[in-house]
């Protein structure tokens, strides 16, 4: 009994331990770079100084940055607005419509997700130059829209294979035309879906970095303008926009976490 | 009464080769309570379906209240349907699941509220008005089909196995109320299943179907007591159908061969001596003679080993085998107790005589 006890404590022990060091190798660096955010030193070395919003207040006089931030914005919206216009009605074509092609469709579709984002840009860079497209933010929104595409279409696509078909049938045995069916009923029931995978792509679409790099014009988003002035090294500036991104991402991820879970029943 | 709903000769086939539906020719009167019964896949289903507007007939016409609405999409006719899985919209209340159809009708605020605070009444779900479907229970949910449907007085109210998904207790329950809501609002009801007792208990006229043809249209009891096939025989109610070849002939009844024994029938149509034909009986029609009891003159009797004895309370339910080896199924009322009621032994031989009349004769044509 009393060793059975102790064998449970230590193996809880060890256990604990694990997960610990699971958790600093994941957070620890993150945790560093918010610490130093609030640093009263311009070095990033230990020991710290003191407190301060020095870094922060800096950070909203460059206007280099906030541009680069307003430019990410700018191009996250747009490839979410863009990947749901043709992702959603892709997904709706692969769950009612019979075309020839369709399994075909349906795992190329999915490509784009798994190729590396270096590939993805090398390929719409010979695309643009080929059909001579001047490079800009908008060359960069059409290249995040085809990875993000494919989230969009598998979420949506999943949701509406679960949706219960006979909804749709009630609603137009009870009088409503297709258009009321799905407004009323069928995008109502795929809310979630779309929200979820809408934040997801525009989380993707703010911290990408090597699609952005090659089909970017003279325009910077936020992550290349971070990479670029790392040039000079990591300054506390840095790490305040990081401590500000992490904050951004972690509401983002959770909302869209929160948002693709089924609905109760 | 007026039809309010014609079927002429519509057939449905899927796919180009599967048949589902087979020249069907269908008149409901208002008012009506009907039933589509079958088992799955015998195209009952497909037949609501299209009443309902979401299968289109691949030949026929279907006539509501005196108008074509063969090609009409579900959300133009005056029908409504109660889903088998109820089909109840999971975003919006109980409130809101009825109005739905109410709102498709751009109906006043102040009317839609009331109305389906009747509604709602009328199932006793008043309390439940602002609830979610998930949080009923599935009797619950039940009702909210049916009100949902019923709140726009549709000309005919269709009804999809509607109590397949209730446990049984509550599944006899519903039959009722479904049967008492019926009387009181005076809709006519077209109801799909494949259970024949519910078919028997609520309709008024039960419509029996086969591999996508109607079979036999009739009241429960005639179905029943003059199954028009072996088919109907053996699906509405139990019978026990045993092959034979006719003796004789004289007038309205005949000698048939069964095995060993000879059984007088009466048969519906023509048939001749030497002729092949199905002996068709229920269960409870046969009565056990006891040892010194004389059966009436005209009455068949013949003797059977008893098999199985099943107690189902009120009745048992006797396998025996005639001395030609003919299974045969009888069911024997019980009277004041089981004990005082003689039930035979697993083993022991017993007579039993049977009314000629209860007993039909089904010819080769009638296997279906």
């Amino acid at each position: 009994m009393v060793s059975a006890t102790l064998k449970e404590r230590a193996g809880n022990g060890v256990f604990g331990t694990v997960i610990a060091c699971i958790l600093a190798y994941l957070y620890l660096p993150i945790l560093i770079l918010v610490i130093f955010s609030f640093n009263d030193s311009s070095s990033l070395t230990l020991p710290l100084k003191g407190f301060t919003w020095q870094w922060y207040e800096t950070l909203f006089n460059n206007s280099d940055l906030l541009q680069a931030l307003r430019n990410s914005f700018y191009v996250a919206i747009s490839a979410t607005t863009l990947t749901l216009l043709i992702g959603v009605p892709a997904a709706f074509a692969l769950d009612r419509i019979r075309f020839p092609g369709k399994t075909v469709f349906r795992r190329l579709v999915l490509l784009p997700l798994v190729l590396p984002g270096i590939i993805t840009g090398i390929s719409m860079l010979n695309l643009f130059k080929l059909v001579g497209f001047q490079l800009s933010l908008e060359t960069v929104i059409i290249g995040h829209a085809t990875a993000l595409i494919s989230i969009v279409v598998t979420q949506v696509f999943a949701r509406l294979q679960r949706l219960n078909r006979s909804l749709e049938e009630a609603a137009a045995d009870l009088g409503a035309r297709p258009w009321e069916t799905f407004f009323f009923v069928t995008l109502p029931n795929i809310r979630s879906a779309l929200i979820g995978s809408a934040l997801l792509s525009f989380t993707l679409s703010f911290d990408e970095i090597p699609v952005t790099f090659f089909l970017t014009g003279r325009d910077n988003t936020l992550p290349m303008y971070i990479w670029s002035t790392l040039r000079r090294g990591i300054t506390p500036e840095i790490n305040a926009v990081g401590t500000l991104i992490i904050l951004g991402s972690l509401v983002m991820i959770v909302l869209s976490v929160s948002m693709l879970r089924p609905q109760d029943e | 009464m007026a039809s309010i709903v014609k079927f002429d000769h519509v057939s449905k086939v899927f796919g180009g080769k599967i048949v589902a539906v087979n020249d069907v020719s269908l008149s409901i009167a208002e008012g009506e309570f009907v039933t589509l019964l079958g088992p799955s896949g015998c195209g009952k289903t497909t037949l609501l379906r299209m009443l309902a507007g979401f299968e289109a007939p691949s030949s026929g016409q279907i006539e509501l209240a005196g108008e074509d609405v063969t090609h009409l999409p579900p959300y133009k006719r005056n029908v409504n349907m109660v889903f088998q899985d109820y089909a109840l919209f999971p975003h919006l209340t109980i409130q809101k699941n009825v109005a739905f159809g109410l709102e498709r009708l751009r109906m006043d605020r102040e009317e839609i509220g009331k109305k389906v605070r009747a509604t709602l009444d009328l199932v006793d779900l008043s309390d439940k008005a602002d609830r979610k479907p998930h949080e009923l229970s599935g009797g619950q949910r039940q009702r909210v089909a049916l009100a949902r449907a019923i709140v726009r007085e549709p000309k005919v109210l269709l009804l999809d196995e509607p109590l397949s998904a209730l446990d049984a207790n509550l599944r006899e329950a519903m039959q009722v109320e479904l049967k008492h809501l019926h009387e009181r609002i005076g809709l006519t009801f077209v109801m799909v299943t494949h259970d024949q007792t519910e078919a028997l208990v609520m309709s008024d006229r039960t419509v029996v179907m086969h591999n996508g043809a109607i079979v036999q249209v009739g009241a429960p009891a005639e179905l029943y007591d003059r199954p028009a096939t072996t088919y109907v025989a053996d699906f509405v109610g139990t019978s026990n159908l045993l092959q034979g070849v006719v003796q004789k002939v004289n007038g309205v009844a005949a000698e048939v061969a069964v095995g060993s024994a000879s059984l007088r029938c009466t048969p519906r149509g023509e048939v001749a001596a030497g002729q092949e034909v199905i002996v068709g009986f229920r269960p409870e029609k046969l009565r056990l003679l006891g040892a010194s009891e004389k059966p009436d003159k005209d009455w068949n009797v013949f003797e059977a080993n008893v098999g199985e004895v099943l107690f189902h309370g009120s009745s048992v339910r006797m396998r025996c085998k005639l001395a030609s080896g003919e299974q045969i199924v009888c069911d024997m009322q019980l009277g004041t107790s089981a004990a005082a009621s003689g039930i035979p032994e697993q083993g022991s031989k017993v007579r039993f005589t049977m009314d000629p009349a209860s007993v039909p004769l089904f010819t080769e044509d009638d296997r279906a």
